[in-house]
């Protein structure tokens, strides 16, 4: 069965995003890693989505596919599948088409503040750049329209801070930079790939919030993409759970978090802290993520599986993401007995 | 930053004093003596008694030293034993030949190496990019003075397409057909070198994140290459060139000889031949000295090419 004949379908005019089947297999020396493994989901426009999983599953690489950044400076990964935008193939762009789309309708923001920034060159033109580039904004106007976005997202003095180099600036201070550059030219989808991960515990959540709130003033939908379930629950409205390259379980995320339908998420959501409980140790999922050398020919998760009991089907036929509530979808073959 | 200029400078002088030293010493321990320049194969020992101690050389060395640095330090480093001038005088002389060629090469040489490098870097492992290192490793192993002869025997020998020798001008600039060849081997020289420098710190930049994060902005590759990409690899560059100067002297003596250049690497060359004592000091000191300032230019450029880097 393909996933996409069951996973979400909105209609087009929905569907702001719709990522379907996407595969990126790296060739390296000890044989072909896939690293994404034929995932679907769809963003509509102006919703969060989040992204959550372990480190290895695929998160981070999967949006670079879509945004058909991994061949930028780097070799031997090879995209497949289908990635629209607003009903535009993606992967069927010119180059020049797909550059016309980066750092405009999409853009990204990352995940360490301290090395994504240009060390010598200022801040102010490093983010005044993203506009002329568009041609956004006239270049004689383009410093105002920088400052004003240094104020909208809480960096004070901007006229200072244009002229001030990256390490004249915190990893919070740079992290807002990053929003206020991701948001410069009115994008309609903001990716964020573990924005706060890098930063103090203290910030983190002044930043998150800041990332929701220039997303929802612009309109603009925003995948968020972080290890932190915590995070996803407090910022997303869907959320889709990775696992091994794949989507273990996708839906509202109020529904994934109180009514998993899925063996994985539910170890990730035990082993978090609780505050009202006492614990003496945290819950931990047994085993380690896969080596994604050879993929399994089932259930990437089978192995650390409480449910899975060694059962064949688990092992050998790969599970398909199937309704299991209204809008939620888990890629086991038994859900049901959760 | 005015601290530590002065800090820099304040250095250069016990330096040179050492340095001068070390020198004389050497001058001294060589064998053969000044004097027999003057004399003709069958001489006295009186006559050569007589050039000595015109020449000052019968002084105890210590005493024929501090004589020597006592008017080096009022600037005046003394009369050639052979020019029939001062060494001011004859450096001055050759100073202007010398710093044609020199910028005239390094200008070749960036011209060429930082193409070369940037293209390596972006075509990394393709065809193009063996061939600029096999040439690039062909160019390092070529000696400067066996790539002189070659090019003087095919375009001044064979051809008869530019001149072998001189600079081809009484006036103030050398003639463009003379500079060729002397220009082309010195500024080749160096291409290998830079365009690895290039190379390498290209692709060091090229995999960093700030890359990634100009491609997301949808920057075009050219303004990535040149203005993120190159931007940082051209800080290990000016390095590279400001270590280069530093065989600014060393460089010029085996292609001004070859190229009969009337500058200060064929009056190094002579120096040490006629051991002209004053001569050989005065270059010497006055290169050091060059080689000093011109790193601490370079230290103070760093500060406005990497606004990162601030002396305190």
């Amino acid at each position: 069965m393909k996933e996409h004949a069951v996973s979400p379908s909105p209609t087009a005019e929905q569907t702001l995003l719709s990522v379907r089947d996407l595969a990126v297999d790296f060739e390296l020396e000890g044989g072909v890693l896939r690293a994404v493994d034929r995932i679907s989901y769809d963003v509509r426009p102006g919703e969060i989505v989040g992204i959550v999983g372990e480190s290895g599953s695929g998160k981070s690489v999967s949006v670079l596919a879509v945004l058909r950044l991994l061949n930028v400076y780097t070799t031997g990964a090879s995209v497949t599948g289908e990635v629209r935008f607003e009903g535009r193939d993606l992967f069927a762009l010119t180059a020049k088409q797909m550059r016309e789309i980066r750092g405009k309708d999409i853009t990204l923001i990352f995940q360490d503040p301290s090395s994504s920034w240009h060390p010598v060159l200022r801040i102010g033109r490093q983010v005044a750049e993203v506009s002329v580039a568009h041609d956004t904004m006239r270049p004689n106007r383009v410093r105002e329209h920088v400052e004003g976005l240094f104020e909208s997202v809480g960096i004070p003095n901007p006229r200072v801070r244009y002229e001030q180099y990256p390490h004249e600036y915190s990893g919070g201070m740079k992290q807002r930079a990053m929003i206020a550059m991701a948001i410069a030219n009115k994008p309609k989808l903001v990716i964020a790939d573990e924005p706060t991960t890098a930063l103090d515990v203290t910030i983190q959540s002044q930043v998150l919030e800041l990332l929701r709130n220039v997303t929802a003033d612009t309109g603009a939908a925003l995948i968020l993409i972080s290890h932190d379930i915590g995070v996803i629950a407090e910022m997303a409205d869907r959320v889709i759970v990775m696992y091994g390259g794949r989507v273990m379980e996708e839906g509202p995320v109020e529904q994934v978090l109180v009514s998993s339908r899925h063996p994985y998420t539910k170890g990730l959501l035990a082993s978090l802290p609780q505050i009202d409980k006492t614990m003496s140790r945290l819950p931990t999922i047994p085993g380690a993520p896969p080596q994604m050398f050879q993929a399994s020919a089932g259930c990437p998760f089978e192995p650390r599986c409480g449910l899975a009991n060694d059962r064949e089907r688990c092992r050998e036929e790969r599970p398909s993401l199937r309704q299991c509530g209204e809008d939620q979808f888990s890629a086991c073959h038994f859900f049901e007995e959760l | 930053m005015t601290r530590f200029i002065v800090h820099r400078i304040a250095q250069i002088i016990p330096l040179l004093i050492l340095l001068s030293v070390f020198i004389f010493t050497m001058m001294h321990l060589a064998p053969g003596s000044p004097e027999s320049f003057y004399l003709t194969d069958h001489y006295t020992d009186e006559q050569a008694e007589a050039v000595r101690e015109q020449l000052g050389l019968n002084e105890p060395p210590v005493r024929q030293y501090l004589t020597w640095l006592g008017a080096a330090l009022r600037g005046d480093f003394g009369q050639t034993f052979t020019y029939g001038a001062t060494v001011t005088d004859v450096i001055l002389a050759r100073l202007w030949p010398t710093v044609q060629l020199q910028l005239l090469a390094l200008a070749v040489s960036i011209v060429i190496a930082v193409p070369a490098g940037v293209v390596s870097a972006l075509r990394r492992n393709s065809r193009l990019d063996h061939s600029i290192t096999t040439a690039t490793l062909f160019g390092l192993s070529m000696p400067d003075f066996w790539f002189a002869l070659l090019l003087m025997l095919t375009f001044s020998v064979h051809l008869g397409w530019l001149p072998a020798f001189g600079t081809g001008s009484d006036g103030l600039f050398a003639a463009p057909v003379n500079l060729v060849m002397p220009v082309a081997v010195l500024g080749l020289s160096a291409v290998p070198w830079y365009a690895r420098v290039v190379r390498s710190s290209m692709l060091d930049a090229l995999s960093e994140d700030y890359i990634l994060t100009a491609a997301a902005k949808g920057l075009k590759p050219s303004r990535i290459t040149i203005q993120h990409a190159l931007r940082i690899a051209i800080l290990p560059l000016v390095t590279v060139i400001g270590l280069s100067m530093a065989r600014v002297l060393s460089g010029v003596i085996v292609v001004e000889t070859i190229f009969v250049w009337p500058g200060l690497g064929q009056l190094a060359w002579e120096g040490v031949i006629r051991q002209d004592y004053p001569v050989i000091l005065g270059l010497t000191i006055f290169t050091a000295a060059f080689v000093m300032i011109f790193s601490l230019i370079v230290d103070i450029l760093y500060t406005y090419i990497d606004p990162r880097i601030r002396y305190v």
